[in-house]
């Protein structure tokens, strides 16, 4: 469905002068700094995914989704979008994707809702009976009656971003990028979002890139993950393998009879002392938490342990500073 | 959805939106009318004080001011956002223009009207009826069709002008100072006869900012002062080919500008 190889997007920051005639200058003899914001990307992507697409701020994950979309023209490298090149068939490819950018609205400031939708509809030529279709759909999981009559600028966040979402879909496109749509939606809409998109890629087979800071959204709906960092993949697959491969840290939680003094372990570091509790951290790889227990339980006296497993924000972390099995390796 | 039927889609909801906000409608206008008003008698003060504007009269003078507004009504009305595309550059607001199956020039054409137009365009026609009284002209069907088409050739230099000035901002990212260079030559030949000015001037504003085909040189033909220019006297006739001209010209850089844009940052 996507296919993307050695995907590079540079951009070029202008250094400006200042002047009357400051606009022409810069414009015959512009002194560029060049930005590579996508780097040698390549990755694809099958019909029907849900991809969760994460990476730290400025690792390139707009400029790729805006490259997908046809926005921007790649410096180089290849993209097929269900067959098209979306910057040489910008329009084509606009009608089989919607795409949600969480930053800011596509639709009209200061009229209502649903009069954006309608001239969707008309711009996509989206028969009536599919129209109403919709919108039906959107009421019930959207809430979107609920202020389709309002001007957007009049609109909450999570209602603007549900607005939004139902723009995106207006036309039945087969694909749908979402750039960050849970940014400042509160928990409650974000369930309701989460569901909808979840249940758009199960039941009409939209295949979805997710972009998100939230791991929630991505434990709950994605199947796979694509790590991003300084425009280059830096993971991708399923969550189970990433927790097999990053998440080889444990934390064993062990309640004390009493307080005792602090102290390490073979092949574990204490990382955190409170009361009678005490944290250890421990690769799996390393040491197992009954060996660590019978060490530990052999000095001093254990009322109650657990063994803790890493988030997948934590994972994330490690991923990000580039901490995975390559470094280990080194 | 034909690109026509798409543009007056969206200035019906363009118009909507501007409704919104209709407290500021009266005083925009009011304000607007005021300011012309004391333009065109500052300038009936100047050319009474001079006397000789290389053979103007007062009621000619505020036959080229009338016939530019006309022109220039029509672009604030529908186009004068062009003016602030930089802003939809820097912000990335573009973006939503290359999302759609549509013409991005269509779409970002139809994003704005500003009403302040309505203004000029009152002044535009109050003018032109008061020179043609004073001047006791008497048209025929070709000037009055010449003047129509001079009109219209007057809103598309204007607009393509504009619109290839604001479009620098797609190389540098800015565009104000270099389009209100150009206002500025441009208010120069609302207000004054060109052949008044040097050979330079004159000159600038027949080829690379040709904005005296907006009033001028089309002027002399509807005033029949065509003479004037002596041998170059097709000048007066060529206010739309020159338009026309002019939009394929646009139409080039524009396809050059979008595939520079870079977006904005988020
Ligand atoms: N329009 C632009 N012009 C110049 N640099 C940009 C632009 N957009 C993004 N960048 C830069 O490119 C890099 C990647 O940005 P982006 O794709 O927005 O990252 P993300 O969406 O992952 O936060 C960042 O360093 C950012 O500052
Ligand atoms: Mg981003």
């Amino acid at each position: 469905m996507i296919h993307v190889e050695h995907l590079t997007k540079d951009y070029r920051r202008v250094k400006r002068r200042e002047g009357l005639f400051g606009n022409l200058r810069t414009l015959f003899s512009a002194e560029y700094e060049p930005l590579r914001a996508v780097n040698d990307l390549s990755f694809d992507i099958a019909e029907g995914e849900l991809v969760g697409y994460i990476g730290p701020n400025g690792a390139g994950k707009s400029t790729s989704i805006k490259m997908l979309c046809g926005i921007l023209v790649p410096s180089s490298g290849r993209i097929e979008v269900n067959g098209l090149v979306p910057h040489k068939n910008r329009m084509a490819n606009a009608l089989q994707i919607g795409a949600v950018f969480g930053q800011k609205t596509q639709l009209w400031w200061d009229v209502p809702v649903i009069e954006s939708l309608r001239l969707f509809r008309d711009i996509y030529k989206v028969p009536e009976p599919v129209y109403r279709q919709n919108l039906e759909m959107f009421n019930d999981l959207l809430g979107l009656h609920e202020f389709r009559d309002a001007p957007v600028r009049q609109l909450s966040l999570g209602q603007r971003m549900r607005a939004d979402m139902a723009a995106a879909l207006i036309h039945n496109p087969h694909l749908l990028f979402l750039d960050e749509p849970m940014i400042g939606v509160d928990v409650v809409v974000k369930e309701r979002l989460r569901t909808f998109i979840q249940q758009v890629n199960r039941e009409r087979k939209v295949t979805v890139i997710l972009t998100t800071h939230d791991m929630v959204d991505i434990e709950k709906v994605c199947s796979r993950i694509m790590i991003i960092d300084h425009g280059q993949i830096v993971y991708d697959g399923d969550l189970e393998r990433i927790r097999e491969r990053y998440g080889t840290t444990r934390t064993l939680v062990i309640e004390f009879e009493e307080s005792v003094p602090d102290f390490d372990a073979p092949h574990a570091r204490l990382v955190k002392s409170e009361g009678r509790r005490k944290w250890f951290a421990f690769n799996r790889l390393e040491t197992s938490p009954s060996a660590l227990i019978a060490h530990i339980s052999a000095r001093y006296p254990v009322a109650d342990l657990a063994v803790e497993e890493p988030d997948i924000e934590e994972i994330v972390r490690t991923v990000y500073r580039g901490g995975g099995p390559q470094e280990a390796a080194r | 959805m034909n690109p026509i039927s798409l543009y007056l889609r969206l200035v019906r909801i363009a118009i909507k939106a501007r409704m919104q906000y209709r407290a500021d409608f009266v005083t925009g206008i009011l304000g607007v009318i005021v300011m012309n008003v004391v333009n065109i008698s500052l300038i009936g003060i100047l050319v009474s004080r001079f006397a000789d504007l290389n053979g103007w009269t007062i009621w000619e003078v505020v036959f080229l001011y009338s016939l530019w507004i006309l022109g220039h009504s029509l672009f604030s009305l529908f186009m004068w956002h062009i003016r602030t595309l930089e802003d939809y550059l820097v912000q990335g607001t573009f973006d939503q223009f290359l999302l759609r199956p549509a013409s991005a020039f269509v779409l970002f054409i139809g994003r704005e009207v500003q009403y302040l137009g309505i203004a000029d365009f009152a002044i535009g026609v109050s003018g032109m009826v008061l020179a043609y009284s004073n001047l006791r002209l008497t048209w025929g069907p070709v000037e009055w069709g010449f003047l129509v088409l001079a009109i219209l050739a007057g809103t598309l230099i204007e607009m393509t002008l504009t619109l290839m000035i604001s479009s620098i901002a797609f190389w540098t990212g800015r565009s104000r100072r270099a389009n209100s260079l150009v206002m500025q030559v441009n208010v120069m030949v609302q207000y004054y006869p060109v052949d008044i000015f040097g050979a330079f001037f004159r000159v600038l504003v027949t080829s690379v900012i040709p904005v005296a085909f907006m009033n001028y040189y089309p002027a002399l033909m509807l005033l029949g002062k065509v003479e004037h220019i002596g041998a170059w006297w097709p000048l007066a006739y060529a206010s739309p080919v020159v338009a026309l001209m002019m939009v394929g010209l646009a139409a080039g850089v524009w396809q050059l500008a979008l595939r520079q844009y870079s977006s904005a940052g988020g």
